[in-house]
């Protein structure tokens, strides 16, 4: 009895040993421990069911002693399988006993956990207490499941939390506690990021801690919930700003929930984006400041906005844009930062040294990389702009735009690289505008020669602005003499006479001018030293463009300077050339039609009224003494002279128009017409002249209008063929449009046909002489910007219109 | 074995040491000695350094030679094996680990045998059997037991040529096959009780009552003592606890001690929520159990060099004058007898469990190589 109850107490005593401790292996150490102290037994192991592809293993997790297996005990060691490939038979054999060299053993089972060992030398183990053991075995397996699972559940915690600190992204565990984003933990990131150490960070408002003062509402926030408060239960992605160690920064805020239903748990991630955005914010900015030089309306406009960028973008503070000058033969400062201007008291240096970083940059088309210390004081301006780094950026062919830092600040990385991007925009826009500031000169230039009364004046007008308006300072213009067959020089610009005492004439064979007149050809020269057909190949001119004027001659522009000129400045001269040719045309066509009409002139003045007198004079003569049926053939020649003398007064009148077509003065409506209509009373007293004046303006017409005025009342009674006295009704009034000159006669109404002289302008309508009275007409309301409009219905009515 | 007396001890003993040394078939020395003044000297640690041999050595409150137990004097026994000696100090440290001093118990194809002594006022002795115990298993056989006086403080009283000292452990292996027996004798009189409260070797509470009424009440039951806390320390003589074991005797725990709360100090830890039950002993089965010790020590091993027997002081002190028949019954032999009386055992049979035991009787028969 005692026996049994002592038992009892044994394994109750064991029982107390049994349960989960620290760790897995004090747990199995605890109770093999109590078991082998209460059972007198000499060894004892606990070994875990590992699963594996080949079946199931066995491996130790704890032993009394250290290394049971050693000595007699390695027999027991055999009785358990390292592989057991049928485990739940191998399972349903335990427990098993044995005895194997002295040594006396027990395999039990750990329900779901795997096997305990027990032994001893000497004596067999005791059935009944080995039966008695079970459901401490069974306590033993589930402390050993318990604490397996803590120590994986653990593990995983602990690679958790490794990886949660170890993150280089700040991190943060929060837990809502009243709607408000409490924090557990954050990672050593987050306390560099933000200054707030995990101590002080853990149990305070997420919120409190990183968000901005004056960010009431953020630009992050959704009606006004930040992103920390809305992201329990949900994965969120949003960009926020927040406050960090002393600044604001920008971050890609992500979310993930943890946690359950009762307790809604999220790790946030703060995704640096600063630099982004401050990239961003640069290139934003530099677009914005591209768009405005891009849109500059000229180079120094767009020079002046460039430094502006330089200013606003980079933040350098010396910089400059020169760009080359043809004339100083070297690269003129044409815009510079403030810090420089002061540097260099307003008055930064033109580059002229070829061997100057700056040069070099210009002439190899290839940004210089940043200069340090010593060297930025050797090349850049001013002795006393002192620099710590420069980037000299090529502009194409317009120039260099050149950055400078001071106060021991250097370019970095992204400042070179904003430098190039900026100098690439610069450079299309020096193109655009010299492009139309180039034609636009030309067609200055154009324009003044057209205006030129001899070649000479075209050629002088010409090379008196091209130094100016298109930089070509040492040009040029030689004629064509067909009797001599060479080019004669006509005139060249003013720094050219400051270099060439005389002007050399072309012939065959001796020039590349002659070259180009003859071929008919532009010729640039990049090289004249050398050049085989070089006029002067040791002359100071080292690059020229040769561009022929048609027929006329040719225009040379020449620079000391080697590969000076631009595809842009042939294509400048070129279309310059062609301008100029048919300026020269021009004023050869102008000068036949002065002739011309100074012939027709005295010709319609003098020579036919004389003739037409005598043709007149002479046939009243015969008339007179005639016989009674040659009469009216007498009548038919003075009737046809008399004709022809009209014809030569609409022509006088007609060519008086044209010579006049660019003047205007104000006519008083009314006046004209009351002239008119004294002059036609007088003409053909037969007809009944009307006149009504609602309203008496003045308008802008052609000094002439009162020929229109005359004619289109002349037309009322001159084609009146009806059977009753012709009556003409003229009236001067204010309409929507503009003052209006209204005649309306009772005449059979102007033919269709006889409109169309206000469409088509041929001399061969004005043969049958019928047209030329309402070509008057057209003329004169179209120099005098008026509408005319024809009305027929029982009779003529037209509307002469003036502009407001 | 070649085993020598000497009536004193300490420096006296020093050219009695010398002389067993240098006999050529010694290899190391096993000396047990009582207590005196010299022992701590630094004369006595110059000399013990100065042998040619290993040395393991323990004060105890007596010896006992070839039958006899003296207060006086030591015994000196040269071992024909060279032993592996390795002090263990700060065993009162009850954060230390002492692992890092024991080898492992890794098989040998020679039998081993370990004499282990403790201080035994230091704290933490069953920590210590428990980690020797995790080492070793039960590789090696291992007697020994508790040195030191009845005197509460710890003094120096374990040495070797390494010096003398106190607060530690000496493990000295030797390659040696030997037998052990452990009885103890002592009878169960009431019980079992639930240690509901208890720290160590203090026990404060039996099913929630102080210890010391549940264990007057039960001793006072039993017999005709009265239990009072002056003459505690004489009754618990008579009366030890014991704690349970399946197939084996029980565990003794020796009360020594009675404080203010009724508390209960034992040599040797009481686990809170065991049980125990208080154990009584006549003398005839406590001497019984020392014959039985020597039997099963003995008995089949035919070629033993001698006898070494470990016997609790406390038994001594209970069987006074029988306590002659306890040495008789040991030395029931032809082997030459040597021991000492410990204070506290520690052995096991490379069977089963290692245990340090109170007022228990441990017999090792050392077998001739």
């Amino acid at each position: 009895m005692r026996d049994g109850q002592e038992r009892i107490q044994v394994l109750y005593e064991i029982s107390l040993a049994i349960g989960p401790a620290e760790t897995l292996e004090q747990t199995v150490d605890r109770a093999l421990s109590s078991y082998l102290k209460k059972l007198d037994y000499s060894v004892g192991a606990v070994l875990e069911r590992v699963e594996t592809s080949a079946g199931v293993r066995y491996e130790a997790v704890g032993t009394i002693p250290t290394d049971p297996w050693d000595g007699a005990f390695h027999t027991v060691r055999d009785q358990i399988p390292d592989e057991v490939d049928n485990d739940a038979a191998f399972r349903e054999s335990l427990p098993r006993t044995g005895r194997a060299e002295s040594v006396s053993y027990c395999l039990m089972d750990l329900p779901e956990y795997g096997l305990l060992v027990l032994g001893r030398r000497g004596a067999e183990l005791d059935a009944q207490t080995i039966s008695a053991l079970t459901p401490l075995n069974q306590k033993l397996a589930d402390a050993c499941e318990t604490k397996r699972v803590e120590t994986r559940l653990r593990e995983e915690r602990n690679r958790f939390e490794g990886v949660f600190d170890a993150m280089t992204e700040p991190l943060v565990n929060v837990i809502e506690e009243d709607g408000e984003p409490i924090i557990r933990d954050v990672n050593d990131a987050f306390e560099k990021t933000f200054g707030c150490a995990e101590p002080t960070a853990r149990g305070r408002r997420l919120t409190d801690l990183i968000m901005p003062e004056a960010d009431a509402q953020s630009s992050d926030t959704t009606a006004g919930e930040a992103a920390e408060r809305v992201a329990f239960g949900q994965s969120l992605s949003r960009e926020v700003r927040r406050s960090t160690q002393g600044d604001i920064g920008d971050f890609l805020f992500r979310s993930v929930p943890v946690g359950t239903e009762a307790a809604r748990e999220y790790i946030g991630m703060y995704v640096e984006v600063t630099d982004e955005r401050d990239r961003q914010r640069t290139f934003e900015q530099l677009y914005r400041e591209t768009e405005q030089i891009l849109s500059g309306e000229d180079r120094a406009a767009i020079c002046e906005r460039t430094i502006a960028a330089v200013e606003e973008v980079i933040g350098v503070p010396l910089a400059a844009v020169h760009l080359y000058d043809r004339t100083e033969e070297g690269l003129t400062p044409i815009a510079t930062s403030e810090c420089l201007s002061e540097a260099t008291d307003d008055w930064p240096p033109v580059y002229s040294d070829r061997g100057t970083a700056v040069w070099e940059t210009y002439q190899c088309d290839e940004p210089t990389p940043v200069i340090d210390g010593k060297l930025v004081a050797e090349q850049l301006p001013g002795e006393d702009v002192l620099a710590e780094s420069a980037a000299v950026y090529p502009l194409s062919t317009h120039g260099v735009l050149v950055l400078a830092t001071k106060d021991r600040e250097v370019l970095d990385g992204a400042d070179y690289f904003f430098g190039r991007l900026l100098s690439a925009t610069v450079a299309t826009a020096l193109d655009r505008a010299r492009r139309e500031q180039g034609l636009a000169a030309v067609r200055d230039v154009t324009q003044e020669a057209l205006t030129a009364e001899t070649h000479e004046q075209m050629a002088e007008a010409a090379l008196e602005r091209l130094p100016y308006v298109l930089d070509f300072p040492l040009s040029a213009i030689w004629e064509y003499d067909p009797i001599e067959e060479q080019l004669n020089p006509v005139a060249q610009t003013e720094p050219a006479d400051a270099i060439f005492e005389e002007i050399p004439v072309f012939e065959p064979g001796n020039s590349i001018a002659w070259q180009a007149f003859d071929d008919g050809e532009i010729k640039l020269v990049s090289q004249i030293t050398g050049h085989a057909d070089a006029y002067d190949s040791d002359g100071p001119i080292e690059s020229e463009i040769i561009s022929p004027i048609g027929e006329f001659g040719v225009l040379s522009a020449g620079s000391t300077r080697e590969e000076s000129f631009t595809p842009l400045d042939r294509q400048l001269i070129e279309t310059l050339t062609a301008n100029l040719r048919t300026a020269a045309r021009l004023i050869d066509r102008r000068k036949d039609l002065r002739l011309l009409d100074q012939i027709l002139a005295r010709i319609l003045r003098h020579n036919l009224r004389n003739k037409l007198t005598t043709i007149q004079g002479n046939a009243e003569y015969i008339r007179d003494s005639t016989a009674e049926e040659l009469r009216p053939m007498v009548d038919n020649i003075v009737k046809a002279s008399r004709k022809i003398e009209q014809t030569a007064e609409h022509a006088r009148e007609m060519r008086a128009v044209v010579n006049d077509s660019e003047e205007t003065s104000e006519v008083s409506l009314r006046r004209t017409v009351e002239q008119s209509l004294e002059e036609l009373r007088s003409e053909f007293p037969a007809g009944e002249f009307r006149a009504t004046f609602e309203s008496s303006p003045t308008v802008v017409a052609h000094p002439n209008l009162a020929a229109a005025v005359r004619q289109l009342m002349r037309n009322g009674v001159e084609h009146h063929t009806l059977d009753r006295q012709p009556v003409v009704e003229v009236t001067v009034l204010e309409t929507d449009v503009g003052p209006t000159v209204e005649i309306a006669d009772n005449g059979p109404g102007i033919p269709e046909h006889e409109l169309g002289i206000f469409e088509m302008e041929a001399e061969s309508d004005l043969q049958h002489g019928s047209g030329a009275g309402l070509w008057l007409v057209d003329r004169l309301a179209d120099y005098s910007n008026a509408s005319v409009e024809f009305t027929v219905e029982d009779g003529t009515a037209v509307r002469l219109t003036f502009p407001q | 074995m070649n085993i020598r007396h000497h009536s004193e001890t300490g420096t006296e003993l020093v050219p009695t040491l010398q002389s067993v040394a240098a006999e050529s078939a010694v290899e190391g020395l096993l000396v047990l000695s009582t207590p005196a003044e010299t022992i701590a000297s630094t004369s006595f640690e110059t000399a013990l350094a100065e042998l040619e041999v290993p040395v393991i050595g323990g004060v105890f409150p007596e010896v006992v030679h070839l039958g006899d137990s003296t207060e006086q004097g030591a015994v000196v026994a040269g071992l024909s094996t060279r032993p592996t000696v390795t002090v263990v100090p700060k065993l009162s440290d009850p954060t230390g680990s002492h692992s890092e001093h024991l080898d492992s118990g890794s098989s040998t194809e020679v039998d081993e045998t370990a004499f282990v002594f403790v201080d035994a006022h230091a704290t933490e002795i069953e920590s210590f059997i428990d980690e020797l115990f995790r080492s070793w298993g039960v590789e090696r056989n291992v007697i020994g037991g508790g040195a030191g006086t009845l005197a509460e403080e710890s003094q120096p009283c374990l040495f070797t040529r390494d010096g003398v000292v106190s607060d530690s452990a000496i493990v000295a292996t030797v390659d040696l096959a030997s037998s052990i027996g452990v009885r103890h004798g002592w009878q169960y009189v009431d019980g079992p009780f639930r240690v509901t409260d208890s720290e160590g070797p203090r026990l404060r509470t039996l099913d929630d009552e102080p210890a010391y009424d549940v264990y007057r009440r039960v001793v006072e039951a039993n017999g005709e003592t009265e239990v009072t806390v002056d003459n505690f320390f004489e009754v618990a003589k008579s009366f030890p606890f014991g704690i349970s074991q399946l197939n084996a005797e029980k565990i003794v725990r020796d009360p020594f001690k009675v404080h203010d709360d009724g508390s209960l100090t034992c040599f040797g830890d009481v686990p809170e929520g065991e049980f125990i039950s208080v154990l009584e002993g006549e003398p005839d089965s406590l001497i019984d159990a020392a014959r039985g010790a020597r039997e099963d020590a003995i008995s089949d091993q035919a070629e033993v060099e001698a006898v070494v027997f470990f016997d609790c002081i406390s038994r001594a002190l209970y069987l006074q004058s029988a306590f002659g028949s306890e040495l008789a019954a040991v030395d029931e032999t032809s082997e030459p007898v040597i021991g000492a009386l410990t204070i506290g055992e520690i052995a096991n049979d490379r069977e089963g469990h290692l245990d340090y035991f109170n007022k228990t009787a441990v017999v090792g028969a050392l077998m001739e190589r």
